[in-house]
């Protein structure tokens, strides 16, 4: 035995008293936030969505995800060692191969981080980011030889240098929690993954907002201490890997957004200071430094500049990337919601197209009887209170866009081939308020939403079939929680499952150019359906050459979020960039299955290739056709 | 500059959606109250007639309170709102109602029982002691500077340039509260005469028959829009020429 192991033993415990001091302090900041309900129990699921949600992201980057196994695997079993070998002090030279193994793991690891960072992506911050490679194997460094090397033969001077390696290893791994060190992640991530303020979404697909009460002396979130806690201890699980900022479309556009940004700001709102010591990209255009926060103090204009906010596309693409489960979207909205209906301050042409909402229960301030023009003259049913009907065809605010009244008349001409026994919601049907929602009026949305639930609620149907992927999520994730209960079906997904059962009769397309698809963010990643559309364009023989990004990763066309009304400028448009990834591929015609995807990626101006909705392209191939 | 120690009155009606119908704040109305309300922190915002739920809208615009003076169907707001009002010092309102008459006379006529001075069309409003000066709104884009003297009645123009904010937590918070009904005389018989709508001629124009984005290349171009010009030839050709466009382009079916 040697007085070198009993240092050890006291770093160790100096560490674990560290670092439950760090986290009890770190626990204060988020504790300020709102209530939620708080179970230790909890903290059993970790394992599980660490090792399926957080490494199905992780993954999809075989590099990151064999380093961060390395490196932190290592670590755990290194530090799990050394609590046994010094913490309990055994000092067993059998355990001491053990941590030699585990230290080697860890080194590797390190390697591999220090190797990445040679050269680091745009995305990746950089900051006290960079020195995590030399104090991660500094601390391996460090076990190794202490573990190694018989203490005995050690001198003084080289005792002192293992224990240097050690001591700057160890700082990094505990202070990191109560200093807002990179290594903060590992405690937040996990006490995160447990708390997590959507725990719905390792069950499922979960991504319906949560309804507001009105009746609440805060209507959203103002101040960071409005976030309910677990979303502040969401904030800090972060690791500032970029991976939402290079998803994210307005970034991309040069609207000044960042994703990865909001969420270190809003980690500054709880925890207070400047953002001035960022060191990843900013918001396009904006400067770092001008912006700080305080727990108390309003978040907008302080902290976070309005158009940031109202940049977003609510494609929930970053969420989508994050390989910590942040929320982003849920943090937008909820102080989108504080702007609008406490501050009444929405950009462009969002108040106007509210007003219009309550007034006319239309988006663009229309005659709603005017709702079911497009289709006079096709000899469709009318639904009416006491008669029956399988399939409810709700149209949504396209049905006013001449455009968009072309595929919902494919639409049309393709349930009748099919002898689908429908009906249309005539000029009894609502807007679903789903806009207003995304830009942050709960209030005109449960308003709407009362409206049409109970208009629905005297009517007898089957299902809900919608062309619209808006109005689909809504009715069928957001609805539910308003007290609307109805089977809600996507144009695609119906007439997918027509044309399997052979209902609906298809011939080969006459359809010669490349042709691609563009998924829709609220039926792709809102709604997880990318395939139903790909297999009704298969039946009529088209071979997709697909983009870049495309299914669950598929790039927005940048008409979600109300963000056409908010329209804030950037440097480019959403839909020039999405046209671009489809010229690309090659293809000389874009296949879409949403209104607003058709209308942004239509007004692309200049040649480009034809966008035509899946229902258009199938109605052309309909068997027995002339 | 905020003066809160004037006595500052907004008037507020009941509009309409033109496209639905919907009853609804007045939008001139909503910049009147706006432009009170850039004044004095204080406004008494009042509205003869009955409690509608779309008065609520003016509480999202601003008005801590709507204070209802009720009113006889059919029977003429002057007299209530004239005797409410009186002892203010500025009384604002919407140059015409969207909804029932509309005929714009009502601030004339308030200013006239009143013995004030009435300016109407105003765009901006600004205080200098007890002058008030006020932008008029003129046709073609001019303006006219005019001043008053305290009290006055002013009716704002539905372009004046100011930006209103609907705030759901402020209509939460704000109340209508009924007056006391005060008496009021039947609406004066309309010096109005009606006489039947003329059908005014219509130009014809050939159906757009490219598609949309053809239409959004042709917005960007500057191409000509097609034609002829017949120069030569009889009467008789030329009025050919003619036809033949408008049936080419199926404007007459004959
Ligand atoms: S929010 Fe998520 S994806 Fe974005 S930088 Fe942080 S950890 Fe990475
Ligand atoms: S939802 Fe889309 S637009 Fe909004 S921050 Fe995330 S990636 Fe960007």
């Amino acid at each position: 035995m040697h007085s070198l192991d009993h240092l050890v033993t006291l770093l160790f415990w100096l560490a674990v008293a560290a670092l439950a001091f760090g986290t009890m302090r770190r626990a204060r900041l988020w504790r300020a936030g709102a209530a939620a309900p708080f179970n230790w129990a909890q903290l059993l699921t970790v394992p599980r969505r660490y090792l399926v949600d957080v490494h199905h992201v992780v993954a999809r980057d075989p590099y990151i995800a064999r380093t961060h196994m390395l490196v932190a695997g290592g670590a755990v079993a290194a530090v799990a060692l050394v609590a046994l070998n010094y913490g309990l002090m055994l000092y067993w030279p059998l355990l001491n191969g053990a941590i030699v193994l585990a230290a080697a793991v860890m080194l590797g690891g390190s390697y591999l981080v220090w190797q990445r960072r040679r050269a680091p992506l745009p995305r990746l911050s950089a900051g006290p980011w960079n020195r995590l490679p030399y104090t991660l194997a500094a601390f391996a460094l460090g076990l190794l030889a202490l573990a190694l090397l018989p203490s005995a033969l050690l001198s003084g001077f080289f005792a002192a240098l293992i224990m240097l390696a050690l001591l700057a290893g160890t700082a990094e791994l505990v202070l990191g929690i109560g200093t807002g060190g990179p290594m903060k992640h590992a405690v937040a991530g996990v006490l995160h993954l447990a708390f997590h303020p959507r725990a719905e979404r390792f069950a499922m697909r979960s991504t319906a907002l949560r309804p507001l009460d009105l009746a609440a002396p805060v209507l959203g979130v103002e101040k960071p201490t409005d976030f309910r806690w677990n979303q502040l201890l969401g904030f800090d699980a972060c690791v500032q890997c970029g991976k939402c900022e290079a998803a994210c479309p307005a970034f991309a556009a040069g609207q000044p957004l960042n994703p990865k940004k909001f969420i270190q700001d809003m980690v500054l709102g709880f925890s207070g200071g400047s953002d001035a010591a960022f060191a990843g990209s900013s918001y396009p255009g904006i400067t770092l430094g001008g912006h700080s926060g305080a727990p108390e103090e309003p978040i907008l204009p302080a902290l976070l500049a309005p158009e940031t906010l109202w940049s977003c596309t609510t494609c929930r693409a970053c969420v989508e990337e994050c390989p910590m489960q942040i929320e982003h979207v849920d943090a937008i909205i909820d102080l989108r919601r504080f702007q609008t209906l406490a501050r009444g301050a929405l950009p462009g042409k969002g108040a106007e197209m509210l007003g219009n909402l309550r007034e006319t229960a239309t988006q663009g301030g229309y005659d709603n009887a005017a709702r079911y023009h497009w289709a006079v003259d096709l000899n469709v049913r009318q639904i009416r209170p006491g008669e029956s009907v399988d399939v409810l065809l709700v149209a949504g605010e396209g049905a006013f866009d001449m455009r968009y009244q072309r595929s919902l008349r494919a639409l049309v001409k393709l349930l009748q081939a099919a002898s689908v026994d429908f009906a249309i919601l005539g000029a009894l049907e609502v807007d679903t308020g789903d806009t207003a929602r995304r830009l942050g009026d709960e209030a005109t949305f449960q308003a709407q939403a009362a409206r049409l639930i109970a208009t629905l609620s005297t009517l007898t149907f089957g299902r809900i079939l919608t062309a619209d992927p808006h109005v689909f999520h809504s009715l069928k994730n957001e609805y539910p929680a308003l007290g609307g209960h109805f089977t809600v079906l996507h144009h695609t997904v119906f007439l997918a499952g027509l044309a399997s059962s052979g209902q609906l009769k298809l011939s080969a397309t006459s359809e010669t150019r490349a042709i691609t698809y563009h998924d829709p963010c609220y039926l792709g990643r809102y709604n997880g359906e990318t395939e139903a559309p790909r297999a009704l364009l298969r039946q009529i023989g088209v071979r997709l050459t697909e983009m870049e990004r495309s299914g669950l990763r598929g790039r927005c066309c940048g008409g979600g979020g109300g963000a056409p009304l908010t329209d804030i400028p950037g440097t480019q448009r959403i839909p020039d960039i999405r046209i671009a990834d489809a010229r690309a591929t090659g293809a000389g015609l874009v296949a879409v299955a949403c209104p607003g995807c058709t209308a942004m990626l239509e007004g692309v101006v200049g040649p480009r290739p034809e966008v035509i909705d899946v229902a258009e392209l199938l109605a052309a191939a309909l068997e027995g056709q002339a | 500059m905020m003066f809160p120690q004037l006595k500052i009155a907004a008037l507020v009606s009941v509009g309409r959606n033109p496209a639905s119908g919907a009853p609804r704040a007045a939008r001139n109305d909503v910049l009147a109250l706006d432009a009170a309300l850039a004044l004095a922190p204080e406004v008494s915002v009042l509205h003869a007639g009955d409690a509608a739920p779309a008065l609520h809208d003016y509480l999202a615009y601003g008005a801590a309170s709507v204070e209802v003076l009720p009113l006889p169907a059919g029977a003429d707001a002057l007299a209530p709102l004239a005797a409410r009002v009186a002892g203010y010092d500025l009384i604002l309102c919407g140059q015409r109602a969207e909804a029932g008459q509309g005929s714009g006379t009502l601030p004339y006529r308030l200013a006239k029982a009143l013995n004030m001075p009435v300016v109407s069309a105003a765009l901006e409003i600004t205080l200098l002691g007890d002058i008030v000066e006020i932008v008029q709104f003129l046709p073609k884009g001019q303006r006219r500077v005019v001043r008053v003297s305290l009290p006055a009645v002013i009716a704002l123009h539905p372009l004046a340039p100011r930006a209103p904010r609907y705030v759901y937590a402020r209509l939460r918070a704000g109340r209508l509260l009924s007056a006391p009904a005060l008496v009021a005389a039947p609406l004066p018989v309309s010096p109005w005469q009606s006489e039947p709508a003329v059908k005014k001629p219509q130009k014809l124009k050939p159906p757009e028959t490219r598609q949309g984005h053809a239409r959004l290349l042709g917005a960007i171009a500057t191409e000509s829009k097609g034609g002829a010009l017949v120069r030569e030839g009889s009467a008789a050709e030329k009025a050919r020429a003619i036809l033949d466009y408008l049936r080419t382009n199926r404007l007459i079916e004959f």
